[in-house]
C-alpha cells in the first residue's frame, strides 16, 4: 500500500479512537472483570442487585396513576405492581411475560431484567398500552 | 442459565397469544433510543473522517477507480454451478414462496405472528432480501416470481395466439414514476395499514395482477425495468454488493463493494426521487417513532387547532385522529421533496463553486448514485434487530404455514426462544454502520468528482459541499436514532 494510505488510515484510527476516549462517560474501575478488588468485595458479600418496584393503577380502561415510562438497568430486580378495576391480562413484549389479574386486586409481575432494550407492556382485554419498560445496558 | 429463564416463561405464551389486534404495525424492535455520547462521537466522527477522505484525494498522486474487477464466471466452478440449474430451482421457490403467503393468507390463521405470510413478506424479503442482494448482487433479476409469472403467461399467450406483440409502447416520459408511486403505495401500507394476513394476501393478489396486466400491455422489459417497484429498488441495492451478474450482462464478476454504484448515473430524475425516496422513507419511519414528532402535532398543532376542537383533550383526540393520518401521510410523501430541495440547494451550490457549465439537473443526477451507501446502511441500523428477533421464527413459521399447529418440516421448534439483542451492541453497530456508509458515500462522490472535472482543484472544491450535505444526511438519520421513544 502507498504510503498515504497508510498514513490516512492510522490518522483515522487515532480519530476514532480519541473520540471515543473523549467523550465516553466515565465508567466505573469497578466494573473490569479483572479487577481483583472486585472479586473480593464479590466473596465477602454478594452483591444483591437492587428491587426496584413499581405501581400501576387502572380504571375505567385508564391509567390512573403510576409511571408511563419505566427504566432499569439491566440487572435489577423489577417488581410491576398493577391493580385494575377489571379482570385482564397484562403483557410484557419482548421477556413474554403474562399476569392475570382480578377486578381491584393488585396483581405483582416480579423478574429481574437481564436483556437491556426497550419493552411495551399492556393490558390486552381492556387493549391498553400502558407504557415501556426501558433496561439500560450496564 | 439466562437463556432457560427466558425460555421457561417464553415457551408457553409466545406462539399461542394473539397481540392487541391493530394496536401497532408488524413486528417489534426492542430498540433504546442512541445514548447522547455515541450520537455526538457518530457525528463527530462522520466530520472528521469525511475531511480524512479530502486529504487522501488531494494526496494521492493518481485516479482511484473501483477496476473492473475480476471474471468469475469461466471458472470451472462456476459452470459446474450453472450445470446445476439452480437459477430454475431459485425461480421456482421464489415463485413457490410467494403462492405460499398468498396461499397461508387466504386459509390461515389472522394471528400475524401464527401465519407465514407476514414474517416472510415483511421481514424475510423486504428486509433480508434485501440486505442478501447487497451482499450477492441482483438475485431478483433472476428470481422475480412476477416476472416468472408474466413468461409463464407469455409462453402460453403465445401458443395461444402466435403472432401477439404487446399492444401499446411504454411511454417515454413515464419513466421512473410508476415504480416510484409503487414504492410509495408500498411504504403507506407497511407504516399505516397494520395488515392482518389476509388483506396483506389480497394486496399481493392484486399485485400479481397488476404485474400480468402491465407486462401485458407493455411488454415484459418495460414493465419489468420501469414499473416494478421491488425490480428497481433491488436493482439499484445490488450496485453495492461485490458480485455483479444479471440475465441481461454475461458472466459473474468480483468487484469491490460499492465499486458499481457509478458504473452508471440514474438516467432520469424520477430516479433521484427513487434514491432520495430510500432515504427519506426510512428516516421517516425512524421520525414517527420518537417523542417528539408525536409532541409536535399532539402538543403544538393540537394548541393552535383548540379554538376549533375544544379543550377537551379526549374528545378532540378522536376528532383529530384521522387528520393525525392524513399528517402523517402527508410527511411521508412530501419526505423525497424536501429532500430533494436540501440534495438540490447543495449541488446548486457545488454549482457555483466551481463555476460548472453543466446544467444543475445533469449535475444532480450525477451524484444522485452516490447516496445509496447511507440509504442502505440506514435501512440496516434502523431494520436489522427486527430481522433478528422476529426472523428467526421462519422456519418455524414455514413449518406451519397457516398456524394450525402443522410441523410440516419438523423445524417447529426452531429458534422458539425469544431472541433480544443487547442494546448496548445495537447501538454500536447502528453508530458504526452509519458512520461507515457515510464514508463509504463520500469518497464515491470524490471519484464521481475526478471523472466529472478535469482539473483537481475543482474536484475537490465541489466536493465541499457535498460533503456537508452528506454529513447533514447522517447527523439527521443519527439524531432519530438518539430521540426518546413515543409510549404507546
Amino acid at each position: 500500500m502507498k504510503r498515504p494510505a497508510v498514513l490516512l488510515i492510522a490518522i483515522g484510527i487515532v480519530i476514532l479512537v480519541g473520540l471515543a476516549l473523549l467523550l465516553r462517560p466515565g465508567t466505573p474501575p469497578a466494573a473490569t472483570p479483572t479487577s481483583p478488588a472486585r472479586a473480593i468485595t464479590a466473596d465477602a458479600a454478594p452483591a444483591q442487585p437492587p428491587v426496584r418496584s413499581f405501581d400501576i393503577v387502572v380504571g375505567h380502561g385508564r391509567r390512573v396513576s403510576g409511571p408511563e415510562l419505566i427504566q432499569v438497568h439491566a440487572g435489577d430486580n423489577v417488581v410491576l405492581r398493577v391493580t385494575s378495576d377489571q379482570a385482564d391480562e397484562l403483557h410484557l413484549h419482548g421477556y413474554d411475560l403474562h399476569l392475570h389479574l382480578r377486578p381491584g386486586e393488585p396483581g405483582a409481575l416480579a423478574f429481574q431484567a437481564l436483556h437491556s432494550g426497550r419493552f411495551d407492556y399492556e393490558l390486552h382485554h381492556a387493549q391498553l398500552e400502558l407504557g415501556a419498560l426501558e433496561v439500560l445496558p450496564q | 442459565m439466562r437463556r432457560r429463564q427466558l425460555l421457561a416463561t417464553a415457551l408457553p405464551a409466545g406462539a399461542l397469544l394473539p397481540l392487541a389486534a391493530g394496536a401497532h404495525s408488524f413486528g417489534r424492535a426492542y430498540n433504546l433510543p442512541v445514548p447522547l455520547w455515541l450520537y455526538l462521537y457518530g457525528a463527530a466522527a462522520a466530520l472528521l473522517l469525511s475531511f480524512l477522505v479530502v486529504a487522501w484525494f488531494v494526496a494521492s498522486p493518481a485516479q482511484h477507480g473501483g477496476g473492473g474487477g475480476i471474471e468469475l464466471g469461466l471458472r470451472p466452478w462456476a459452470r459446474a454451478l450453472r450445470r446445476l440449474h439452480l437459477r430454475e430451482l431459485c425461480r421456482g421457490l421464489s415463485l413457490l414462496a410467494l403462492l405460499l403467503c398468498i396461499a397461508s393468507g387466504l386459509f390461515g390463521t389472522q394471528n400475524p405472528y401464527a401465519n407465514f405470510n407476514m414474517t416472510a413478506f415483511w421481514v424475510g424479503f423486504v428486509l433480508g432480501f434485501t440486505y442478501l442482494t447487497a451482499l450477492l448482487g441482483d438475485l431478483y433479476a433472476w428470481l422475480n416470481p412476477w416476472k416468472t409469472l408474466a413468461d409463464g403467461a407469455a409462453w402460453l399467450a403465445q401458443h395461444l395466439l402466435p403472432g401477439r406483440r404487446a399492444p401499446l409502447r411504454y411511454p417515454v416520459a413515464l419513466a421512473w414514476w410508476p415504480a416510484l408511486g409503487f414504492y410509495m403505495a408500498f411504504i403507506w401500507i407497511e407504516l399505516f395499514g397494520y395488515l392482518k394476513p389476509l388483506p396483506l394476501s389480497l394486496i399481493l393478489l392484486a399485485y400479481t395482477g397488476l404485474n400480468l396486466l402491465g407486462a401485458a400491455l407493455f411488454g415484459r422489459a418495460a414493465w419489468f425495468r420501469h414499473c416494478e417497484f421491488f425490480a428497481v429498488y433491488l436493482g439499484l441495492v445490488a450496485r453495492m454488493a461485490p458480485l455483479q451478474h444479471g440475465p441481461d450482462r454475461p458472466g459473474l464478476r468480483l468487484r469491490w463493494p460499492f465499486a458499481a454504484v457509478l458504473d452508471e448515473s440514474p438516467p432520469h430524475f424520477s430516479l433521484l426521487l427513487f434514491v432520495l425516496f430510500m432515504l427519506s422513507s426510512t428516516a421517516f419511519d425512524g421520525l414517527r417513532e420518537t417523542a417528539p414528532w408525536v409532541k409536535l402535532f399532539w402538543g403544538e398543532v393540537y394548541g393552535l387547532l383548540k379554538p376549533w376542537v375544544g379543550d377537551n383533550f379526549i374528545a378532540a383526540y378522536g376528532r383529530l385522529r384521522p387528520w393525525f393520518l392524513a399528517w402523517e401521510s402527508a410527511a411521508l410523501l412530501l419526505s423525497p421533496f424536501l429532500y430533494l430541495a436540501v440534495y438540490l440547494a447543495f449541488v446548486w451550490l457545488m454549482r457555483r463553486l466551481t463555476a460548472c457549465a453543466a446544467p444543475l439537473g445533469e449535475l444532480a443526477l450525477r451524484f444522485a448514485a452516490c447516496l445509496l451507501p447511507i440509504a442502505l446502511v440506514y435501512n440496516i441500523s434502523h431494520y436489522y434487530t427486527l430481522l433478528v428477533i422476529q426472523g428467526v421464527k421462519l422456519p418455524a413459521l414455514a413449518s406451519d404455514p397457516l398456524g394450525r399447529g402443522w410441523d410440516l418440516l419438523g423445524t417447529r421448534d426452531w429458534f422458539s426462544a425469544a431472541v433480544i439483542p443487547d442494546a448496548g451492541v445495537v447501538w454500536h453497530v447502528q453508530v458504526g454502520l452509519i458512520v461507515f456508509g457515510h464514508i463509504v458515500s463520500v469518497y464515491l462522490a470524490h471519484l464521481e468528482a475526478l471523472q466529472l472535472f478535469p482539473d483537481r482543484r475543482r474536484a475537490v472544491l465541489s466536493q465541499v459541499p457535498m460533503l456537508f450535505l452528506m454529513v447533514a444526511f447522517t447527523t439527521a438519520g443519527l439524531w432519530i436514532l438518539s430521540q426518546p421513544i413515543k409510549n404507546g
